[in-house]
């Protein structure tokens, strides 16, 4: 029985709960899951967890160190311990930056690479079980749901409701592609933030929404996202497995393939709303400015020296209907992300 | 089972052979490019994490790069750096000693060849099983793969 002592509760949830202990045994810090007899999901298997995770020791997945079982029978899975937490409880629902999003991204799909070819699938994949280190690297988490699945075969359904793919939905089968539109909806979430996803509270409302496609809203997207990576994100979340990425691999190729030259931080002030980047160390501004009867002017300034601004004069367009605004800032804010001029 | 890279300024490529040198099988082949976004510190630990990968999925016993000759009138860092990282990453995970040759040294280790040295790919031309590997991404690699080959 190991020598630890709980520090903080970290989080709680079906499985059980997750606390930060202090091991005595080798004076570090570990993150501990308890999971209570009653909620193991496969008791045939007591330590099926962290015997998962001991068969995927990779950069990207998070390390398990210690499992056993603790006097009154709970189960405890002893895991490094990342201060910084996961990507949800680091940027709580806000949009993260395209270049920031797609380097997390591109971590995970290593992860799930590799968990792919050992033939286990995660059936879990959301930006809460993403845990972010201090170097900055994201590691994989949470393998409670993970199942090992002989090539080609299909498991049964678990997972987050709005991560389930329409396929889990209809046959109650997860594999791997489904992996791939949980991923998909993660990368969505990511980029655009929780605020994007449609208002739905409903358990049946948001199935029958993941069915048509229409969970997450694959048209609706933040005005800076390029088309590009709209439609690499859409490819993940197709409704037909067959049309999405074969692998977490080809989705990590398509994301390492496209530049990003910049982030866009929107800040709002009275009514009008401002886009602020950094190109080659000068700050850009795109603001747009509400005029009467609904029209709108979009101004786009460069710093140019201290206190001084000028204007970008092909990108300061006046009078513009709400409609011809959108897509006009659309392509002004997209240029830069994926030409940076 | 032996593998062979030429790395380029925005990537490497890696051809796996196995048989011999008169009877060559190819078992995988790929030309990875770097990622887009990422600094060039960050890109060496993509070439390491890949390489990682494929010395995971196959039993590589030889490994030889195709450097860049010393008469190159331009030398690219780049390709410096990539090839210093391969060399490294064979030696940490298999153990290997990764060979490094030029033109002229793997004319020198491809048996039966008597051409002159700037005319290697000929090699591949000749064999049928390699001749899908003529082409400028794969030539080099494949070429370096060959000469890791034993003879018979």
């Amino acid at each position: 029985m190991a020598d630890y002592e709980r520090l903080k509760r970290l989080g709680s949830g079906n499985f059980g709960e997750v606390w930060l202990v202090y091991d005595r045994a080798l004076a570090i810090q570990r993150a501990v899951k308890y999971i209570p007899k009653s909620r193991i999901t496969d008791p045939t298997n007591l330590y099926k967890e962290p015997q998962t995770l001991m068969a995927l020791q990779h950069d990207n997945i998070v390390r398990v160190e210690d499992a056993g079982k603790t006097s009154d029978g709970t189960l405890y899975v002893a895991m490094e311990y990342l201060p910084r937490g996961s990507v949800e409880d680091v940027f709580k629902g806000a949009p993260v930056p395209l270049s920031f999003a797609f380097k997390i991204l591109e971590d995970i799909c290593w992860a799930i690479e590799y968990a792919h070819q050992k033939d286990y699938i995660h059936r879990d994949i959301k930006p809460a079980n993403l845990l972010l280190t201090k170097q900055g690297t994201t590691k994989l988490s949470d393998f409670g749901l993970a199942t090992k699945v002989p090539r080609g075969a299909t498991a049964s359904p678990y997972g987050y409701l709005t991560h389930l793919a329409p396929e889990v939905l209809r046959t109650g089968k997860t594999s791997k592609r489904s992996d791939i539109y949980a991923l998909g909806v993660t990368a969505y979430r990511l980029i655009n933030g929780d605020g994007f996803l449609p208002d739905v509270s409903n358990f049946g409302d948001i199935q029958d929404l993941i069915l048509a496609g229409e969970y997450p809203n694959r048209n609706h997207y933040r005005p800076y996202v390029p088309n590009k990576v709209q439609k690499i994100i859409n490819k993940c979340m197709f409704v037909r497995s067959n049309e999405r990425f074969k692998s977490a691999k080809e989705f990590r190729r398509a994301i390492e393939g496209i530049k990003i030259h910049c982030d866009w931080n929107v800040r709002r002030r009275h009514r009008i709303v401002t886009y602020v980047t950094q190109i080659k160390k000068s700050e850009l501004k795109v603001s747009i400015y509400p005029k009467e009867k609904n029209r709108f002017d979009i101004f786009t300034t460069r710093k140019v020296g201290k206190g001084q601004e000028r204007r970008v004069i092909n990108d300061c367009v006046y009078s513009l209907t709400l409609t011809n605004m959108k897509r006009r800032i659309r392509q002004i804010l997209s240029r830069y992300v994926s030409k940076g001029k | 089972m032996v593998i062979g890279f030429r790395s380029f300024p925005d990537g490497f490529a890696y051809v796996i052979l196995n048989g011999t040198q008169s009877s060559t099988e190819v078992v995988a082949k790929d030309r990875l490019s770097l990622p887009q976004n990422n600094s060039w510190p960050a890109c060496l630990s993509w070439v390491r994490k890949q390489l990682s990968e494929i010395l995971r999925n196959h039993n590589i016993t030889s490994a030889c790069i195709k450097t860049v000759e010393p008469m190159a009138k331009k030398k690219s860092v780049e390709r410096f750096h990539i090839d210093a990282v391969i060399l490294e990453n064979i030696h940490s995970i298999k153990g290997i000693d990764c060979n490094t040759r030029i033109k002229s040294q793997l004319k020198r280790d491809i048996k039966d060849f008597t051409d002159p040295a700037r005319y290697i790919e000929r090699v591949l031309v000749e064999d049928s099983s390699l001749s899908e590997l003529n082409n400028a991404q794969y030539q080099e690699a494949a070429l370096a793969a060959v000469s890791e080959l034993p003879e018979d």
